[in-house]
C-alpha cells in the first residue's frame, strides 16, 4: 500500500500531522485527535488498556510492523473479516511473571472493548514481551 | 586470563541439545484459546544477567572485550547484555553464560549458585522450562584489579 489514502482508517488515525493542502489555511488542533473506524478504535483501547495493566511498563514498539502507522505504534492490526481484528501487542514489562501478565492483558483488553461496544469485533489478542525493565 | 573453564551443564533434557527441541510436558502454555504470548530473545536474556548477577562470587559477565564493547552499546541502546547468550522455543530456553568470578571463590559453588538462580528467576517470570544453563568462567577477579587497571590508564594519559 504506497499511499495511505486507500486506507480510510489509517488516514484517520493520523490528525496530528494533517496533509496540508494548497491555499488552505494552517489551523490549530484544540481537540485530541479523532479516531472513528472500529479498526483504529480498537486498536487504540486495547493500547490504552494494556498500559494501564499493573507490572506492563509501556509499549515496545517494533519498527515496520506496526499496521497503523506512529499513532498506534506498539500494536499490530489484522483484519480477520466481518469485522473481526485479531491484535498483536508488543510489550515491555517490569520483572514479574509474564504469563499471568499477558493473561491480565487480555482481560483488560476484553474489557475496554466490551466497555466501548467493540467486543464484537476483537478477535485474538496476542501478547509479545519485547523486554523487562527492572523496577526502580 | 584469557582461558575460559567451561562447566558441565546441568541439563533437565533428555537430549544433547535440549534448547533446540520444542514441546515439554506440565510446563505453562503460552498458547490459549484467547491468544498467543510469545517472548522475546532478549527478555530471557535480561533475566538471565540479571539473575547471574545476583549470586555472591560473580564479579561480572562477560569477558574483558565483550564487557567493555557492551558498556559502549548499552551507552548508546542497542546492546543486548554482554556474556548472556540465550536460544528461544516455543515453550523452553538454553542459556549460555560468560562470567567473571571473584578470586578465592569456588567455582563449581559459583556455577551451582548461577545455574540454580536463572533457572528459577527465568522460570518464575517467563513460564519457560529452562533446559541448559551452560556457564563459562572466563577470567577471575581480584579486590585490586580495578585500581589497578585505573593506575594503569593514568600513567600512559600523561
Amino acid at each position: 500500500m504506497a499511499d495511505g489514502q486507500s486506507r480510510p482508517d489509517a488516514a484517520q488515525a493520523s490528525p496530528s500531522s494533517p496533509a496540508r493542502v494548497e491555499g488552505t489555511p494552517a489551523r490549530v488542533e484544540t481537540s485530541p485527535p479523532r479516531v472513528q473506524g472500529p479498526r483504529d478504535r480498537l486498536a487504540r483501547a486495547a493500547l490504552d488498556a494494556a498500559l494501564r495493566v499493573e507490572g506492563v511498563a509501556g509499549l515496545a514498539p517494533t519498527p515496520g510492523l506496526s499496521s497503523l502507522g506512529p499513532l498506534f505504534a506498539g500494536v499490530d492490526v489484522v483484519a480477520q473479516g466481518r469485522d473481526r481484528y485479531d491484535l498483536t501487542l508488543h510489550l515491555a514489562a517490569h520483572l514479574v511473571p509474564l504469563l499471568p501478565l499477558a493473561d491480565a492483558v487480555r482481560e483488560a483488553v476484553a474489557t475496554a472493548s466490551r466497555r466501548d461496544g467493540l467486543a464484537g469485533e476483537l478477535g485474538r489478542v496476542d501478547v509479545r514481551f519485547e523486554a523487562v525493565e527492572a523496577q526502580r | 586470563m584469557a582461558e575460559s573453564t567451561a562447566t558441565t551443564p546441568q541439563t533437565t533434557g533428555q537430549s544433547n541439545s535440549p534448547a533446540r527441541r520444542t514441546g515439554g510436558e506440565g510446563s505453562p502454555s503460552l498458547q490459549s484459546e484467547k491468544g498467543l504470548t510469545s517472548i522475546a530473545d532478549a527478555v530471557v536474556s535480561k533475566v538471565a544477567g540479571i539473575a547471574a548477577r545476583e549470586v555472591a562470587g560473580v564479579h561480572a559477565l562477560g569477558g574483558g572485550v565483550g564487557r567493555a564493547l557492551g558498556a559502549m552499546t548499552q551507552r548508546v541502546g542497542i546492546g543486548g547484555d554482554s556474556g548472556v547468550s540465550v536460544e528461544v522455543g516455543e515453550r523452553e530456553t538454553a542459556v549460555d553464560l560468560v562470567v567473571v568470578v571473584e578470586y578465592g571463590e569456588s567455582i563449581p559453588r559459583v556455577a551451582e549458585g548461577i545455574r540454580d538462580n536463572v533457572t528459577r528467576r527465568i522460570e518464575g517470570i517467563t513460564g519457560l522450562d529452562v533446559t541448559e544453563v551452560n556457564i563459562a568462567v572466563n577470567d577471575l577477579w581480584f579486590p585490586g584489579d580495578d585500581a589497578q587497571d585505573d593506575d594503569e590508564s593514568q600513567s600512559r594519559v600523561a
